[in-house]
């Protein structure tokens, strides 16, 4: 047979079985990577196909290489459409308060002198691109959720965009490491349960943080840090292990964990569900109390509750340490502030949510 | 005259472990995976636990000294006689893994430690994005150890990954260098 007429049936065969394969991804599940798996096979046939194209150009036509390359080319865009569907919608919610915390002077935050392109554009972080800095930039071109790569939601989050709303996808995220944020109201998406690595809060001023509706139904996170925190509100959702929370000042925090490490903070109000004795160590003007029950599940143990059992690595001595104490039941926030205030309203900036739990004014 | 004393106890097949590292690595959760006991209410360590465990006929007591900040001081008062060292990584804890380093590096400068072994857990394995055992060797320049017969090992305390591994490579390291004396 003819060289030409050999590929041409060729490709025709390969075309037809690679869409086969695109429709039947719906039907695939997405857990465990099956889906995943299809994706890529998908995609190195289609490379492998572009490949051969490419080795055959020396004896096909030049229109017919043309029908090749568009051939290819719309089994590409089925793919990627196909895989938009399978995007999961996002709750992401954001509020931002006022202009106090971007500065529009600067040249970088000028509207008018990067018309258009503002949105586009990532704020350079401040800090050393550290280890925290370190997820992949985003891969979404190509496939919808290449599990190695996470986006870097931070970046997104800290964009001075001029929609009040903005919803970074957590779905492709491995893990949680939100960091370098000033004056945002953050509440993590369910999608981001996918995040199984353990979690990460660096760098935070002025911000509420609700981490549990991701880590409520069966995703908590095996560790978490909580480190350079001041006068936040942070519901730092599940733990099925320790959490490690160091340098933080003038904040509220609700935490439910395995085990609890506190060092070098400084008038902390931590609403606390812990499974051992708590440590402090340098810290002073520590209060606990416990869980709130909005935030109580019923499988929680009852019993063998360690809120108010701290072991102060400062005060040795059998007297009550100096460094904490107990917030009575008056003391305690309202189960309306957990229901209401938290979950955040219209027109309630993150400074009013900050006045309204008690964090005193900068 | 201490080599004498540590050959000797060898001999007895007794051996004396420090289980040291950062709080938070897992010392204590470790000691009670391998002893059977229930691992998901273990507190932070205020001073320091020993547990005696029976392993391959050789008598293992196993020092855990805790791990905070105002502890570390004291680690010292622990060193007299240690046949063994064994340092605990949180391999999901980048922040620190410096601080991890320095620790461990300070440690091994001392004199009264000089004749013991040194196993590395490589600890919380079972964790997603955990470091790999090539990133502790590098991250902690293990490389550069001189002064120690090392092993890395990377186990999980909350499954109970290769903690009998370690405790095995241990023994029989010390049963090698009783021949060599």
């Amino acid at each position: 047979m003819d060289p030409k007429e050999k590929f041409y049936r060729h490709f025709r065969d390969s075309v037809d079985a690679l869409q086969d394969q695109i429709d039947q991804l719906t039907q695939l599940s997405s857990i465990g990577g099956e889906r995943q798996d299809a994706t890529d096979n998908i995609l190195a046939g289609i490379s492998k196909l572009q490949n051969e194209v490419a080795d055959a150009a020396e004896f096909t036509p030049a229109y017919d290489r043309r029908q090749y390359s568009d051939a290819i080319k719309g089994l590409q865009d089925k793919l990627n459409e196909t895989l938009a569907k399978f995007a999961p919608k996002t709750r992401f919610q954001f509020r931002r308060t006022g202009t106090d915390h971007i500065d529009m002077g600067a040249p970088e935050n000028d509207p008018r002198l990067n018309p258009g392109s503002l949105s586009r554009r990532p704020r350079s972080p401040t800090t050393a691109p550290g280890a925290a800095r370190s997820m992949a930039e985003e891969n979404r071109d190509i496939v919808g959720d290449l599990p190695s790569t996470g986006k870097n939601y931070n970046e997104e989050l800290a964009k001075p965009d001029l929609a009040s709303i903005r919803k970074p996808s957590f779905s492709a995220a491995q893990s949680i490491d939100i960091s370098d944020h000033d004056g945002l109201h953050i509440i993590l998406p369910s999608s981001a349960s996918r995040a199984t690595a353990a979690g990460c809060l660096r760098n935070l001023k002025n911000c509420v943080i609700d981490l549990s509706i991701p880590t409520a139904q069966g995703a908590p996170f095996p560790g978490l840090i909580l480190k350079d925190i001041d006068r936040c509100l942070i519901v730092a959702g599940r733990v099925n292990g320790p959490i490690h929370i160091n340098d933080v000042t003038n904040s509220i925090l609700v935490v439910v964990a395995r085990q609890v490490r506190i060092h070098n903070c400084k008038n902390v109000d931590i609403y606390l569900h812990c499974a051992s004795h708590p440590i402090i160590e340098d810290c002073s003007g520590m209060r606990f109390a416990p869980l709130p029950e909005y935030y109580v599940r019923d499988d929680d143990p009852s019993t063998s509750l360690f809120w108010d059992q701290v072991d102060d690595f400062k005060w040795l001595k059998t007297s009550q340490s100096p460094n904490w104490t107990t917030l009575s039941e008056a003391q305690r926030l309202s189960d309306e502030v957990w229901t209401k205030i938290v979950p955040g309203q219209p027109g309630i900036g993150v400074e009013k949510v900050l006045a309204k739990v008690g964090i005193p004014p900068k | 005259m201490l080599s004498i004393l540590r050959k000797a106890r060898l001999k007895d097949k007794e051996m004396r472990i420090l289980m040291l590292g950062l709080d938070n690595a897992g010392k204590t959760t470790i000691v009670k995976q391998i002893m059977g006991e229930d691992v998901n209410t273990v507190s932070p360590t205020l001073g320091f636990i020993i547990k005696t465990i029976d392993y391959e006929g050789y008598k293992l007591n196993i020092w855990d000294v805790g791990g905070q900040k105002t502890l570390r001081s004291y680690w010292r008062n622990y060193f007299e006689k240690t046949d063994a060292l064994i340092w605990v990584v949180d391999t999901t804890d980048r922040l620190r893994i410096d601080d991890c380093r320095e620790e461990l590096h300070g440690l091994l400068e001392e004199e009264r430690l000089a004749g013991a072994c040194l196993l590395i857990f490589a600890n919380k394995t079972d964790v997603d994005g955990c470091m790999t055992e090539e990133e502790i060797v590098t991250l902690l320049r293990l490389n550069d150890i001189r002064t120690h017969q090392w092993h890395v090992l990377p186990c999980s305390a909350m499954t109970g990954k290769n903690l009998k591994e370690g405790l095995s490579w241990v023994v029989e390291d010390a049963k090698k260098r009783l021949f060599l004396y």
